[in-house]
């Protein structure tokens, strides 16, 4: 037999095939086709963040529930970034950090999430109080300080910064934190500018060089802040006349002139703070923090679930394009799948007459 | 070997498996025109044949729903035997670290930058991390864990082989300034922390990486006794001898005051514990790259550890097997009786 007649025989038995069996053999090439496990290299949105965590004794403050066990402001957001973090998609890169005092420690530099999950779950279990290395807490120069630290990394991370605002001691509303817009030394770790008062947190960047969430973790009413020894056993609460009431300026300094008032640069006196005597009990500052990122140029977000955290963090703004390998089987194996379902219903095919005939005759008559 | 677990990864597709029972319905759509039926004889063969194409097609489906769901082994721990040993890195991570390390008998003026390192100097702190990530690149078998130490212990992960892990808790110490106070005492027992309740698996031991000694009160010796002797851990300090300081080790014409410096006081206390401890003392890159390499050519010791087995994909297997199928229905078609004779 010639090779054209082989064809040719070929060709007659397809074309005597029925719909059902041209179905199977195209889904049989797919399937073929997928076990070549081909890839589509495309890219997808990945989110990178340094994510800083309040460990100063506010964070001790029960607000939050857990399966209905109360539970402190640090435990709530541990428990939420866990659920968030086998959420976020592969490719993203997570480092942690943490505040106390006026400055960040990061602990763990930003590394890819799906195979580092269980490494990086350890690192967050272990972040707690205990770690705090002063008993202080600037929220907003420790906000600068991860975004130095996020530049100082060089990636294009974001900041996620957590806490509840609680600045210890209070902040004069005359030394709000400010951008340095004129400087643009960006260098070194001069995060103070030495010209103004020592203690205006000062931000040497430009606005907006730094991306990021402020995330606002507490509850609305004031509650007292557990006193814990550095290895976090309880002492009781903080009270009243423990903690300073009044800020820094308004303090002064001791010096030998009885009564002494600092002065701004112009000589004149700077407003001094009345003490609300509130400072020893602590709730979620939530339009200061909101303000002072709107100022800084970053989000705020308040936190109440994990879900409400991932749609803040996978917003399109903190999207970066991470290569990626799409899988086509999936695309091959689900059409082959979509054709074989189309080649066994029934009322999707044209029914010949003969099965007419087949049921009047009582019985079954297969043609294999 | 524990059972053979199985998942899917995305369970959802797992809603059309009901799909593969269609070809087992009973209804015929591939028929012949033939005049009268009954001239034709009963064929228990073929009926057979058919009901197992049908079971065939219904496999294949079943099998493309699975491969769909993406059927895996998730990774499984399986214990290993390795060269290499347990170790937890206690590294400073005071302030005095940011500053150079000095060539001994320069002094500091002479280097001076504006703060910290200077252009051409590097600090004690980034070349321990960078000696340390080379340690930990070149031995993939060693656990190793990290704990930071300043006015409070940090310790930052327990035993990974993960270099990912690894080299991102290294790289995290280059980050900001250091912190201004030391306890190493506590610095210590938290680095001992990690062996308590710990099978032992292979040697253990501290590597402490620090600029400064110690003066450790009473309670805290006792403590740090009990814990180190008990969990049969060595220690291994790396003393990074800062400018002016007079070393660990005495010399002749050593004052009083020297001899109660915190350095020597803290060698003093490691030595009478008795346990493996070793002292080094890196006056220079030369002698911190020695001391590193050293740990690295003792400490081999067979070591078991668990690694994760990776997970292993079931999906091609379920679409060969789906296209395997689908030859034989195939083949079984272009077979078939298509007109009679």
């Amino acid at each position: 037999m010639s090779l054209a007649d082989r064809f040719a025989g070929l060709r007659d038995a397809l074309r005597g095939l029925s719909m059902r069996s041209r179905l199977t053999g195209v889904a049989m090439l797919l399937l073929l086709i997928a076990l070549f496990e081909p890839h589509w290299k495309t890219t997808r949105d990945a989110f990178d963040f340094v994510v800083t965590l309040d460990v100063t004794q506010s964070m001790n403050v029960m607000d939050y529930e857990i399966d209905g066990k109360e539970t402190s402001r640090l435990n709530y957001a541990k428990h939420t970034l866990r659920q968030v973090l086998p959420a976020l998609p592969c490719g993203s890169r997570i480092g942690w950090s943490i505040f106390t005092e006026y400055r960040v420690l990061l602990l763990v530099a930003p590394i890819e999430v799906c195979d580092n999950y269980h490494e990086l779950l350890d690192t967050l279990d272990r972040i707690d109080g205990r770690m705090a290395w002063a008993n202080a807490s600037e929220v907003a120069k420790g906000v600068f300080w991860s975004m130095r630290s996020v530049k100082e990394l060089g990636g294009s991370h974001g900041v996620l910064f957590i806490t509840d605002g609680h600045e210890s001691p209070p902040l004069n509303p005359v030394l709000r934190p400010v951008l340095d817009a004129k400087s643009e030394k960006g260098q070194g770790y001069t995060y103070m500018d030495q010209t103004t008062w020592q203690n205006k947190p000062v931000y040497d960047g430009k606005p907006g060089d730094v991306r990021g969430l402020i995330v606002g973790v507490g509850g609305e009413t004031l509650k007292p802040i557990p006193k814990l020894d550095p290895e976090g056993h309880p002492m009781g609460y903080w009270g009243a006349d423990e903690v300073m009431q009044i800020d820094v300026i308004t303090a002064g300094r001791t010096g030998s002139a009885a009564g002494e008032k600092m002065v701004d640069e112009g000589g004149k006196a700077v407003a001094t703070m009345k003490p609300t005597m509130t400072e020893h009990l602590s709730s979620l500052k939530d339009a200061y923090l909101a303000g002072f990122a709107r100022e800084v140029e970053l989000g705020y977000h308040r936190l109440s679930d994990p879900a409400g955290l991932l749609r803040a963090m996978t917003a399109p703004e903190f999207a970066r394009p991470a290569p990626y390998q799409a899988d086509v089987r999936v695309l091959l194996a689900s059409i082959a799948f979509i054709l074989l379902v189309i080649a066994h219903v029934p009322a999707l095919l044209r029914i010949p007459r003969a099965r007419s005939l087949g049921r009047q005759a009582g019985k079954r008559f297969s043609r294999t | 070997m524990a059972p053979i677990n199985l998942a899917f990864s995305e369970p959802g597709w797992l809603l059309s498996a009901p799909l593969a029972l269609l070809p087992l319905l009973r209804r015929d759509a591939d028929t012949v025109n033939y005049s009268w039926l009954a001239l034709v004889p009963p064929d228990p063969l073929s009926t057979a044949l058919g009901w197992l194409l049908r079971i065939v097609a219904a496999a294949v489906m079943l099998a493309i729903t699975l491969g769909l769901a993406g059927l895996h082994r998730p990774q499984v721990p399986v214990e290993r035997v390795g060269k290499g040993a347990e170790i937890v890195l206690l590294l400073d991570r005071s302030r005095s670290m940011d500053e150079p390390l000095l060539p001994k008998g320069s002094q500091p003026a002479l280097y001076s930058g504006r703060r910290g390192e200077s252009a051409d100097l590097e600090s004690k702190g980034r070349m321990a991390r960078r000696l340390l990530s080379e340690f930990s690149a070149n031995r993939p078998d060693d656990l190793l864990a990290l704990v930071l130490f300043s006015a409070s212990p940090i310790p930052v992960m327990s035993f990974t082989q993960k270099q990912d892990m690894i080299q991102g808790a290294i790289t995290a110490g280059g980050v900001g300034k250091g912190l201004s106070e030391t306890d190493m005492g506590r610095g210590l027992l938290a680095a001992a922390d990690f062996f308590d309740q710990r099978a032992y698996a292979g040697s253990r031991l501290i590597l402490l990486v620090s600029d400064g000694g110690a003066q450790l009160e009473p309670g805290m010796r006792e403590r740090l006794t009990t814990v180190l002797k008990r969990n049969r851990i060595g220690l291994y300090w790396i003393y990074i001898r800062s400018a002016g300081a007079r070393g660990i080790r005495a010399e002749a014409g050593d004052s009083e005051a020297m001899e109660s410096a915190p350095e020597r006081s803290l060698h003093r206390f490691f030595e009478g514990l008795g346990i493996p401890y070793r002292a080094y003392e890196a006056e220079d890159p030369e002698a911190l790259k020695r001391a590193i390499s050293d740990v690295s050519r003792l400490e081999n010791l067979p070591i078991q550890y668990q690694e994760m087995l990776p997970r292993f994909d079931f999906a091609t297997r379920c679409y060969a097997v789906a296209a395997v199928g689908c030859l034989l229905l195939f083949a079984a078609a272009l077979m078939r009786v298509r007109r009679w004779p």
